[in-house]
């Protein structure tokens, strides 16, 4: 016992941080095993990179071709998708079907922090592979990782299912029965085997990763392999040795390459890219401050001669940075501004900088300024600051305090008759942009990538300002879709598993979307939105939304009714005989200080079917996106074929964050595992939520500190 | 007759006469360098004396804001960026995505042979009061077709604790500096100083 004791204590005791650790030892991020996810080797380990990060990871390992996307929701989650080519079998068990392919195999893998890193204790981690795939590389682990001195972090565990290379009795069968068998064997995939995790025969694995000081980053892996290549994709593999070895070259503190050699015969080799998304500034140093106004004191005299000259300097001063004023009205002491704006995602920042303008040509007798924003018609927020704490905050960079300096309020807009100052807006007025549009079908029975590259217009049409039309079309560029042929052997109505259809039949010119909108409020909680024309790529059709979003709360209402009809597989103007009336009440809550907000969403679907759609996701402090949903409804898992439910997962990175200045476009990709017909919802765009969602006060305060951003 | 309709309203609303290239800016600034040129005309048209600072990814012009007694160079950046150089020799900055600040301040001019010795500060990440020295390492001079004379010198920066070991370059025409290629942190690349005096 005293022995035990005294190897934790000469092991576990030393914990690395010291600032010249990071120029000894350099881009010190942990790096990801052959199975796409944080470890060693073929080991997985303990650790979690920032929470926001996101990392992609490709491996040669044979024989497996592994590619995997990885987040981290939060600094104890780890979740990763990876597609796996297996090279030693084929796509089906019908030599017809397969052809030349080999076996694509999905899988989905989470991994939870348990224990934190502290200076007696291991952090400990407990994590699943293969958790709702086919179950070819299913395994549970839980692992310790601890940093024996700043350069060598030692890990260690125990696993189930492939993780049993060096089997030991399962532990958990002193606890319960259940544990003896592992009984699922290969499935079809998408579902959890719960019964079997942690069942069957458990098995031990450990390893360190040691960073050579002065080296640039360098390191060298070295583990006892856990896995059991017995049980693993079926097909035994020959295991030479039992020792695997490997380096990691870091490139950069993102981009990283490895090579290894592992069970004695196979050398293995792979690269990883990875970035913090989620943190302010993480891309770039900052952001391009606002440009000061010049000859302030010379504006301020003409302001003060006359109200007329104080609206036409703030129309000119707000629309050289952006700013649209609509409306204006001032008094003696008070000047309020209704103005709209495209360039800003954050409400802070925006509001910050009108009223900063504001502040640089207003006359001395205002001491109170008003920013509303109103976006489609809708109004948005409103931002009031005293004037003389706006000054004073600015010289000393001390963000106003929130209900004392500043205060935020929803806004109800009531149009021009509130207002005296009404600067005449040109309708219609055109917006477009054009750009690159990439759609794909990744690892179908026939190939694993088919795809095209299309050159896509967006276009908005305003007709007044809250009626616009929105249009996407598109013209392809190149694709390699002539192989796809694989038809829908769904059994319900077919309104997503024709997608091969869609993809090849609307390979020239297309219509994404050709959406009539008008927006409006009854209150400032409640707006509405009624909408008609070619909502999407698959329905056209007309409906409308209703959304209850109190400014002060954390929660929301929404319910939406549409009337669908099929579209023609070439994306035009045409339509298919199906219709469908769909349709759902969602309700969300936003937990303030993770900003996770969750929504339930449950209705009528496309193919008829009904039930319940659950949706998870996190924005970051810099706008980056997380997300993930599940679907479940009335239909049973033979009708809703392979997958057993709906479900997915997808990311929306803002563009500026890569940029020293701010915009609000965005880079979004989003996976769904199969593309199957149950639980699909309609997706028509500029959804209420995501126009009405900064009008919010915990988003306000969140943010206060960026007010002179 | 609704694609009647809708076809010459789809020309319009798709039309190039705006068209906003915004996405292909987005790919070339995420990918390209962000190059600044600086010619005969941008020189006339500074007011003051300014410098042309470099790295893999950009360029930008900081401006001379004050000369100290013992010689220091205080340029500012357009987001208020400070770089205070001594015969190119970047003494200290400030807002950069790593900064450095010398504890020395007397270290190299253009006839200087020697090894010279400091602490530094290195920032992002944190570095407090590390030993560091400068040792030159070679030098070579001609003279132009104008009769200038011109020095360019090179100095071994090292640092042994934490493995810094790098190369600093320092071009001088008449004994005043030109141009200087340094690193200001083992972990970023080299920045390069074009120096434009106007008297």
């Amino acid at each position: 016992m005293y022995k035990v004791v005294l190897i934790y204590f000469l092991i576990f005791t030393t914990q690395a941080s010291s600032s010249i650790q990071d120029y000894i030892y350099p881009y010190n991020e942990f790096s990801y095993s052959n199975y796409g996810t944080l470890g060693l080797i073929q080991n997985p380990n303990a650790r979690f990179l920032e929470e926001g990060s996101l990392g992609f990871a490709w491996t040669h390992n044979e024989p497996y071709l592994r590619g995997s996307l990885i987040a981290y929701p939060f600094n104890w989650m780890e979740v990763s998708y990876q597609y796996a080519d297996i090279n030693n079998r084929l796509y089906s068990l019908v030599d017809e079907f397969s052809g030349s392919q080999s076996l694509k195999d999905k899988s989905f893998d989470a991994k939870f922090r348990l224990i934190k890193e502290s200076k007696y204790v291991p952090q400990i981690s407990i994590g699943f592979r293969d958790l709702a795939g086919t179950g070819v590389f299913s395994s549970e682990f839980l692992v310790a990782s601890k940093f024996l001195s700043p350069g060598l972090d030692f890990s260690f565990g125990i696993g189930w299912g492939n993780l049993t290379g060096h089997p030991i009795k399962n532990p958990l069968q002193e606890i319960s029965d259940r544990f003896e068998l592992r009984t699922s064997s290969v499935g079809e995939g998408g579902e959890l085997n719960i019964n079997d995790y942690f069942s069957g025969s458990a098995g031990y694995f450990l390893g360190a990763e040691y960073y050579i000081p002065r080296s640039k980053g360098l390191r060298l892996k070295i583990e006892f392999d856990g896995t059991n290549y017995k049980t693993e994709n079926d097909i035994p593999l020959r295991q030479d040795s039992k020792l695997n070895v490997g380096l990691l070259f870091p490139q950069s503190k993102n981009l990283s390459y490895k090579l290894n050699y592992i069970r004695g015969n196979t050398l293995s080799f792979g690269f990883s890219y990875k970035l913090n998304l989620g943190k302010k500034n993480s891309q770039t140093l900052s952001k391009q401050k606002q440009t000061p106004i010049a000859n302030t004191d010379a504006i301020k005299i003409v302001t003060s001669k006359s109200k007329s000259n104080l609206y036409k300097a703030s129309l000119k001063y707000l629309s050289d940075d952006k700013f649209y004023l609509q409306h204006a009205t001032s008094n003696d002491n008070s000047l309020e501004v209704v103005l709209s704006q495209t360039q800003y995602r954050n409400p802070i920042i925006s509001s910050g900088r009108a009223l900063n303008i504001l502040n640089q040509i207003a006359p001395k007798n205002i001491n109170s300024l008003k920013v509303s924003e109103i976006n489609g018609g809708i109004g948005i927020y409103s931002t009031e600051v005293d004037r003389g704490s706006l000054s004073r905050g600015k010289n000393f960079f001390l963000p106003p305090k929130p209900d004392a300096d500043i205060s935020f309020q929803p806004f109800y807009y009531g149009g021009v008759n509130d207002y005296e100052f009404n600067p005449k807006a040109k309708y219609p007025a055109f917006f477009h942009t054009i750009g690159p549009d990439l759609r794909s079908q990744i690892g179908g029975p026939d190939g694993f990538f088919f795809g095209d590259l299309k050159l896509k217009s967006s276009s908005e049409l305003l007709i007044s300002r809250n009626i616009s039309v929105l249009s996407e079309v598109s013209y392809g560029l190149y694709d390699n879709m002539d192989d796809l042929k694989l038809p829908s052997d769904s059994i319900l109505p077919h309104v997503r598993t024709d997608i091969v259809q869609y993809l090849k039949q609307s390979r020239n010119l297309s219509i994404q979307r050709m959406q009539l909108n008008k927006f409006g409020q009854f209150s400032p909680s409640i707006f509405y939105k009624f909408s008609g024309g070619i909502l999407e790529s698959m329905f056209n059709g007309y409906g409308g939304e209703i959304l209850y979003k109190p400014f002060e709360k954390n929660h929301a209402i929404g319910f939406e009714a549409w009337k669908v009809f099929q579209r023609n597989y070439d994306q035009m103007f045409g339509i298919r005989d199906y219709n469908t009336l769909t349709g759902h009440l969602s309700f969300y809550y936003t937990e303030p200080k993770s900003n996770v907000t969750f929504r339930m969403k449950g209705g009528k679907f496309l193919a008829k079917d009904s039930g319940i759609s659950f949706e998870f996701w996190r924005v970051f402090y810099s706008g980056f996106r997380l997300g993930a949903f599940f679907t479940l409804t009335d239909i049973s898992k033979e009708e809703f074929g392979e997958g057993s439910f709906d479900k997915g997962f997808y990311f929306h990175v803002p563009l500026e964050i890569f940029s020293n200045s701010y915009n609000r476009r965005n880079f979004g990709w989003g996976l769904r595992p199969l593309t199957r017909d149950g639980g699909a919802a309609l997706i028509h765009s500029h959804p209420l939520w995501g126009i009405a969602n900064s009008s919010n006060n915990n988003s306000f305060n969140r943010h206060v500190a960026d007010f002179y951003d | 007759m609704i694609k009647v309709f809708l076809f010459p309203l789809l020309i319009i609303i798709n039309s190039c006469a705006s068209i906003n290239y915004s996405y292909f800016t987005d790919f070339k600034n995420a990918i390209s360098r962000n190059e600044l040129i600086i010619d005969d005309l941008f020189i006339e048209n500074q007011d003051f004396s300014f410098i042309k600072v470099s790295n893999s990814k950009n360029d930008a012009v900081f401006v001379l804001a004050s000369i100290s007694s013992v010689g220091i160079y205080e340029w500012i950046g357009a987001n208020y960026e400070r770089i205070r150089t001594k015969d190119g020799l970047i003494l200290e900055t400030v807002g950069l995505e790593s900064d450095i600040k010398f504890y020395s301040n007397l270290l190299i001019t253009h006839n200087n042979k020697g090894i010279f010795n400091s602490h530094i500060d290195l920032y992002n990440p944190d570095l407090v009061f590390e030993e560091i020295s400068l040792q030159h390492h070679s030098s070579k001079t001609h003279f132009t077709e104008n009769g200038d004379k011109v020095v360019t010198s090179k100095f071994l920066r090292t640092s042994s604790a934490i493995g810094w070991r790098s190369e600093d370059i320092y071009v001088y025409k008449n004994g005043i500096i030109q141009r200087s290629v340094q690193e200001i942190n083992p972990l970023t690349g080299p920045l390069e100083i074009e120096f434009y005096f106007k008297y």
